[in-house]
């Protein structure tokens, strides 16, 4: 029932953690959205020049570009910049002031506090709004 | 009026005697002082004896007296010439000399007109006038100029080809004997020989002599004590104070004594000037040296007062190099009036990088020292000299070596590296006796000589930029320590939730039941990675606090090189397949076997291993790993080196690579997780095995080396 609900939404996966993207994929697959994923910045770049997904879910700590400046660039791109972003991290709440005040993302999440199946729930309310 | 510049004239010989006796003192066996106390000496006897006869004429109205005087006066400016001419031969070094009929050749003329002073010859007759004595000259004074012509003739040309071939310290002195020269030759000439000789007027000839003299001595003086490091405005401001005091002291003395005297008699009023002078001498003098300081001598700077400007500095400026290096050029600058000065500072690297650079006003300039450099070696072997360009050039002259330079070959490489650079001076600084960098200062506007005062003011200064620079060091050590820990948290933090994160996910879809056999056993595996994940960061964290809390413990026994090398390569093969990195291993024989703590070895290797994996680009990189036998400290070693082509390290993070818990900044943006212990682990375990760790990496994006040694035995 709910797969039928998100058939139409795509998010756009960015973390580089192989087995929390591969449960994290699965699961957004399980509740019936198309999953495009990014385990680096540079692949997520490369992704949203082809297509524009209906929400990011970002991992700020990321290899190379880090996860900071990758926001930034969605935010600079006129094509990009008003996009959903969902932050979903491991850790840290300056970060999310900061990013909060900067970036405008208002949606930040830490993954340990959440059970996967809520943490996807709020993220499609975000979806859905 | 005329009384006084009398009494001035005489004042003047007596002083300028004393600087001649000074000089002479200096170094009393050199011929070259000898020679000046003799053309000073002329010239004394040439402005006493005319200040004698005018002084005759005015004060005692004798002309027996006044004709004596007027005719002994030859004597100065004619032994004046001869010495003049003898000095040019050897100055401004002591050379072979001269041949002994040149000797006399030159002193013949002064000598054998000796017995003509006192005749008609000489000065014929004298006229008393209210100035001083007017004479009129005889035929000796046509002889005079002759000689002064011919004398100072072949004076100039000595010193005019010692100047073309001399280098630019000789040319500095050359010029102010010359010049001296020339003042008393044209003032000399106007005063004593033209206006008394061609317009009959001998007026001027009361003051000019002194002048003459006067000019010609210090300049003379300052030449030759400028040879020997000695600050002649020293001398002078001596002489003047003392000179000054004495007027004054006169003054009152005659003064009072004239006055009291009509009171209470002679006897009592002289003891009772007698007892003001003593009384009175100590503070005038006190007055007299702060007036002439502030009135004469603005150039003179105070030791403690500059001393005291320099740790005002260092107590108001924050602890950063750049801007306390640059309060202090300032103030060096400000002192000195020195048209450069640089600190070049030791990098991590090993190489001086000029950190503050004052170049005639600008601060743009820069420069970088190599260990190869011949400064830096030769200041790193002595860290307690200083190389003092002019100082290197007279040891290259005469030989003769004041440095402790063990081969005179060093020399030209010191001064040449000090003249291509354009200072004057380089001075060591140091902290617990280790060079940590030079100070180079430039030549003094004025191109006065550094003194010995200037010396040591700059010896203190380089001693509290060592110190500084520690302090800014450490300092800079604890903040970045600090950071590390901060920055190590969140790592931490980050690094132990992402597998938790997962597990909690994983389990979470286990539990649920609703998935097939085979995603439950890929999920399994996961969740047992990700604990192993855990375990291994965990252990390092472990092993660093071990190591910080007590000695490392070695469990040796006997490993077998080739096993220990492929048991690790087998283990990360997943890993350099999956980046596609090319590998290439050469074990050189024989060491085949190493007794050693096998677990802690194949620990080391495994974290270069890891790291020049994940520091190696994709696709195009490659990893090399070598072993090969070496002696170190006389001990038979195994060197392993782990060699990639990836993002290098920096020059200044270099010297933190060891400390615990630090992370390049490219290494933070390859791999984001790691925790900075790695290679504090390496350095701790291979040093407790006695062996050593090193890297090698010219820098970003340049690849790395690292090397560790381990002893056989």
């Amino acid at each position: 029932m709910e797969k039928n609900k998100n058939s139409s939404k795509t998010i756009l996966l960015v973390e580089d953690d192989k087995s929390l993207n591969k449960i994290i994929r699965l699961k957004l697959e399980n509740f019936g959205y198309n999953v495009l994923l990014a385990e680096d910045a540079e692949e997520a770049l490369k992704i949203l020049d082809a297509h524009l997904p209906d929400l990011i879910w970002l991992d700020i700590y990321l290899p190379g570009i880090s996860g900071l400046e990758l926001l930034k660039k969605i935010r600079q791109n006129r094509k990009t910049k008003d996009l959903k972003i969902a932050i979903v991290s491991v850790s840290g709440n300056n970060l999310k002031m900061e990013i909060a005040e900067k970036f405008s993302v208002k949606d930040f999440f830490i993954k340990s506090n959440y059970n996967l199946d809520e943490l996807i729930k709020d993220i499609g309310n975000i979806l859905n709004k | 009026m005329i009384l006084a510049i009398g009494i001035v004239d005489l004042f003047i010989s007596l002083a300028v005697l004393g600087l001649a006796l000074f000089v002479i003192m200096r170094n009393r066996d050199r011929r070259i002082n000898q020679l000046f106390g003799g053309v000073v000496l002329s010239l004394a006897v040439w402005i006493m004896a005319s200040s004698m006869s005018d002084l005759s004429a005015v004060l005692w109205e004798n002309e027996i007296q006044a004709l004596f005087w007027a005719r002994a006066a030859i004597i100065g400016p004619f032994f004046f010439c001869a010495f003049f001419l003898y000095f040019t031969y050897f100055f401004p070094h002591d050379g072979h000399g001269l041949s002994k009929l040149k000797t006399a050749l030159i002193f013949s003329a002064p000598v054998l007109i000796l017995p003509l002073v006192l005749t008609q010859y000489n000065v014929e007759s004298v006229r008393l006038k209210y100035w001083g004595t007017d004479f009129t000259p005889g035929i000796l004074y046509t002889v005079l100029l002759i000689c002064l012509i011919s004398y100072f003739t072949a004076a100039f040309y000595n010193l005019i080809i010692k100047y073309k071939r001399g280098d630019s310290f000789q040319k500095a002195q050359i010029f102010y004997v010359i010049a001296g020269a020339a003042f008393v030759l044209i003032i000399g000439t106007i005063s004593n020989l033209i206006f008394p000789v061609y317009f009959g007027d001998g007026r001027l000839s009361v003051l000019g002599p002194s002048l003459a003299m006067l000019m010609f001595t210090f300049l003379t003086a300052y030449a030759i004590l400028v040879h020997h490091l000695l600050d002649v405005w020293i001398v002078i401001r001596l002489g003047t104070i003392f000179a000054l005091v004495f007027a004054v002291i006169s003054f009152i003395y005659i003064g009072g004594v004239s006055i009291l005297t009509q009171y209470i008699g002679s006897t009592i009023s002289l003891l009772a000037a007698s007892l003001l002078i003593t009384l009175s001498f100590e503070p005038l003098k006190r007055f007299v040296e702060d007036k002439t300081d502030r009135i004469f001598f603005k150039k003179h700077y105070k030791m403690d007062e500059v001393i005291g400007e320099l740790t005002s500095v260092v107590h108001k400026i924050e602890l950063n190099i750049d801007k306390i290096l640059s309060a202090f050029n300032e103030i060096i600058v400000k002192h000195f009036k020195a048209r450069s000065v640089a600190t070049a500072v030791l990098t991590p690297g090993g190489s001086f990088i000029s950190k503050q650079f004052f170049h005639d006003g600008s601060n743009n300039r820069h420069f970088e020292l190599y260990q190869d450099n011949p400064l830096v070696s030769f200041l790193a072997a002595n860290p307690n000299f200083l190389i003092n360009r002019d100082e290197l050039i007279r040891n290259l002259q005469t030989g003769s070596l004041v440095l402790p330079v063990d081969d005179i070959e060093l020399i030209p490489g010191l001064l040449e590296e000090m003249e291509g650079m354009d200072f004057a001076l380089a001075l060591p600084i140091k902290s617990r006796d280790q060079l940590i960098g030079i100070y180079f200062v430039g030549d003094k506007k004025s191109n006065d000589l550094f003194t010995y005062q200037d010396i040591k003011l700059l010896d203190h200064l380089t001693g509290e930029i060592g110190a500084f620079i520690d302090n800014a060091r450490l300092y800079e050590d604890l903040k970045r320590l600090d950071e590390a820990k901060s920055n190590f948290i969140s790592v931490v933090s980050h690094q132990l939730r992402t597998p938790l994160s997962a597990m909690r996910w994983d389990t979470e879809l286990l539990l649920d039941g609703k998935i097939n056999k085979k995603t439950r056993e890929e999920f399994l595996r996961d969740t047992y990675k990700n604990s192993l994940f855990m375990i291994s960061h965990l252990d390092d964290m472990l092993i660093a606090l071990d190591i910080e809390d007590r000695e490392v413990h070695l469990d040796k026994a006997e490993c077998n090189i080739e096993d220990l090398i492929d048991e690790i390569l087998e283990e990360h093969k997943p890993m350099i397949g999956q980046k596609k990195l090319k590998l290439e291993i050469s074990l050189i024989e024989p060491a085949k076997k190493l007794f050693a703590d096998c677990k802690k070895i194949k620990k080391v290797f495994a974290v270069l291993l890891v790291n020049a994996i994940n520091y190696a680009p994709a696709d195009v990189g490659e990893v090399k790993v070598n072993s090969r036998e070496k002696s170190e400290h006389d001990k038979k070693c195994v060197e392993f080196s782990i060699a990639d082509n990836g993002i290098g390290i920096s020059g200044d993070e270099q010297r933190y690579m060891f400390q615990k818990f630090f992370r390049g900044e490219n290494a933070k943006k390859m791999s984001p997780n790691g925790f900075g212990l790695g290679l504090f682990i390496t350095k701790s375990f291979i040093e407790s095995h006695g062996g050593s760790v090193n890297f090698e990496s010219s820098g970003r994006d340049k690849g790395t080396i690292f090397y560790f040694t381990v002893p056989i035995e």
